[in-house]
């Protein structure tokens, strides 16, 4: 069978005056009532929280759930009792021989009637990604940002109108979900399931699992409670909410959005660097994650964006490029590379070559000299709108001397052989400026 | 923006190098086996460009000197394009009743401080 049929069958056993006769009233399965996913992508890992009401009968209980073709590990089940806790004991859970794919619950319940309870466990093979859609004001100086998620489930179970959470960040795991629930028999590390009077020492892996449940502080209330995006904090992580419910099927993946701002103010940049980058330009979108941007509620998960510009008043757009990026976290800066351009064009040319200041040892061998390298930079703007340019040239010598000339903008050095010049280029306009490299070789770099 | 069309067969460039000699040479001061260790080269090359077409034409013709040079006499007019390219923009006549139009390029040069 493809999907897990969660056949839960309440069995009440009714202890009668016989020791060990115990008869046994099938009742029916009740549907999931609340569905909670927690998705940590980087261990394909997520915490399931089903809520369903259950009708137990006083005395002993048996509760069978079984996980045909998922991926769910057994042995990170739990129950809970949500009402009426004091009045239930959860003896243990037992994994039948001879029987795959099933566990029984065994409980001792001093209330009659319906009771709700929350069933935990980890799954594996539900992934999600973020992705990004900007697009650019005509003048490309502010940008609309959209974000959106993408949750795909290939667990083998379906999940219905659930709560979809997302944890931002990379946890240490030591397991493999994936691998846990396809070992064939789950009690190769059993676990004592814990009661509500006396939590005694738990397993490292259970106490995660009770890390990821601390993270949702009441957990039973927010269930309820009314609709809206959350995102908090949580230690080295962040924790998103998608707003309300969603149904995703196992196979399919669902795009769900995530945020909408407009009117990000953005700077565009173009960086002109030959040794990093080869002959073209590229060309960078830049913006900080903060207040100041209309950003800076939340870190930005890593994600590939596509970025668009609106070229006319009847909002034709035209693509500018795409990137990836990583993690933002609030108040960084982040730089997108939408890759090379060709209506932005720089051409480097050596004008000049020639050597001086030869030095020879005693022997007469040549033992240092100076070279002197005269370099033109051309740019062209070819655009309708300004742009500015920043050109790293770098030598191959830490020790050298410059001298520029011409319209060479702001110039600094970058490092110990790479030196940097800024140019604000108006629209469809030229520039050109020149400089003159002294590198000193031999002797020559010690007494020059 | 260039097209290239493909060879022409009415214009023919014969280019030689007619000169090519050290200048200035620096040797060790080994008093038996001085060897050279900088040395100049003096060359001198020679072009006829000839025209076969009934029409006139320019011909650019593009000349490569690698390393640190110094021009010491040229016949005709050129542009530096980079460090290490002259860039001639020759008129052609058109051919006459006896002969294709023809124009000489001479070129003296040094090429400077080079390594054995």
């Amino acid at each position: 069978m493809k999907y897990l049929k969660a056949a839960i069958l309440v069995l009440g056993a009714i202890m009668t005056s016989h020791p060990g006769f115990a008869r046994v009233d099938l009742v029916t399965l009740p549907g999931r009532d609340t569905t909670q996913l927690t998705i940590y992508n980087s261990a394909d890992l997520t915490l399931v929280r089903d809520g369903r009401a259950l009708t137990l009968k006083k005395g002993r209980n048996k509760l069978q759930f079984s996980w045909v073709n998922t991926l769910i590990d057994p042995t990170s089940l739990e129950i809970l009792p949500k009402a009426h806790a004091g009045q239930i004991d959860i003896d243990d859970l037992t994994y039948p021989p001879r029987v795959k794919n099933l566990g029984v619950w065994h409980l001792q319940s001093r209330f009659q009637g319906k009771v709700p309870v929350e069933i935990t466990y980890l799954t594996s093979g539900i992934h999600w990604r973020a992705f990004y859609v900007g697009t650019l004001a005509a003048d490309e100086k502010t940008m609309r940002l959209k974000g959106y998620v993408r949750v795909t489930n290939n667990s083998g179970e379906d999940y219905e109108n659930a709560r979809i959470r997302l944890i931002v960040g990379k946890i240490h795991f030591l397991d493999r979900i994936s691998r846990l629930a396809n070992r064939s028999y789950p009690y190769g590390r059993p676990d004592e399931i814990p009661t509500l009077q006396a939590e005694a020492g738990l397993a490292p892996k259970r106490m995660l699992m009770k890390t990821a449940e601390a993270a949702m502080p009441a957990a039973a209330d927010e269930v309820t409670a009314r609709k809206e995006i959350i995102k908090e904090g949580l230690s080295e992580y962040f924790l998103y909410t998608i707003e309300g419910t969603e149904t995703i099927p196992t196979g399919w993946a669902k795009r769900l959005p995530s945020f909408d701002v407009r009117d990000v103010p953005v700077v565009s940049l173009y960086k002109f660097e030959q040794q990093r980058y080869g002959d073209l330009p590229i060309r960078f979108l830049g913006f900080k994650n903060d207040k100041a941007h209309k950003l800076g509620n939340t870190p930005i998960p890593g994600g590939a964006i596509r970025v668009f510009r609106l070229v006319d008043d009847a909002r034709h757009l035209s693509y500018e490029g795409r990137s990836g990026f990583k993690y933002i976290p609030v108040g960084e800066d982040a730089e997108l590379n939408l890759g090379a351009v060709r209506n932005l064009i720089v051409t480097p040319v050596l004008m000049a070559y020639r050597t001086d200041h030869y030095t020879f040892d005693k022997k007469g061998q040549v033992a240092g000299w100076d070279e002197i390298r005269t370099f033109r930079i051309t740019v062209k703007n070819t655009r309708a709108v300004a742009a500015r340019l920043e050109i790293k040239r770098n030598f191959n010598t830490d020790i050298w001397d410059i001298k520029n000339s011409g319209d060479y903008g702001k110039f600094e050095k970058e490092d110990k052989n790479t030196v940097k010049y800024t140019l604000q280029l108006p629209p469809r306009s030229n520039q050109v400026f020149e400089y003159t490299l002294t590198t000193y070789q031999g002797s020559r770099q010690y007494n020059h | 923006m260039e097209l290239n069309i493909g060879d022409s067969r009415d214009i023919v460039v014969t280019q030689r190098k007619m000169k090519e000699n050290r200048i200035h040479i620096r040797r060790t001061t080994h008093k038996s086996y001085p060897r050279i260790v900088l040395f100049d080269l003096e060359e001198e090359i020679v072009a006829t460009i000839e025209n076969f077409k009934n029409q006139p034409a320019v011909l650019t013709m593009v000349e490569h000197i690698p390393g640190e040079w110094k021009m010491v006499d040229c016949n005709l007019d050129y542009k530096r394009q980079d460090a290490n390219t002259l860039r001639f923009e020759i008129n052609l006549p058109a051919r006459s009743e006896k002969g294709p139009a023809t124009v000489h390029l001479k070129m003296n040069y040094q090429r400077l401080n080079l390594r054995p």
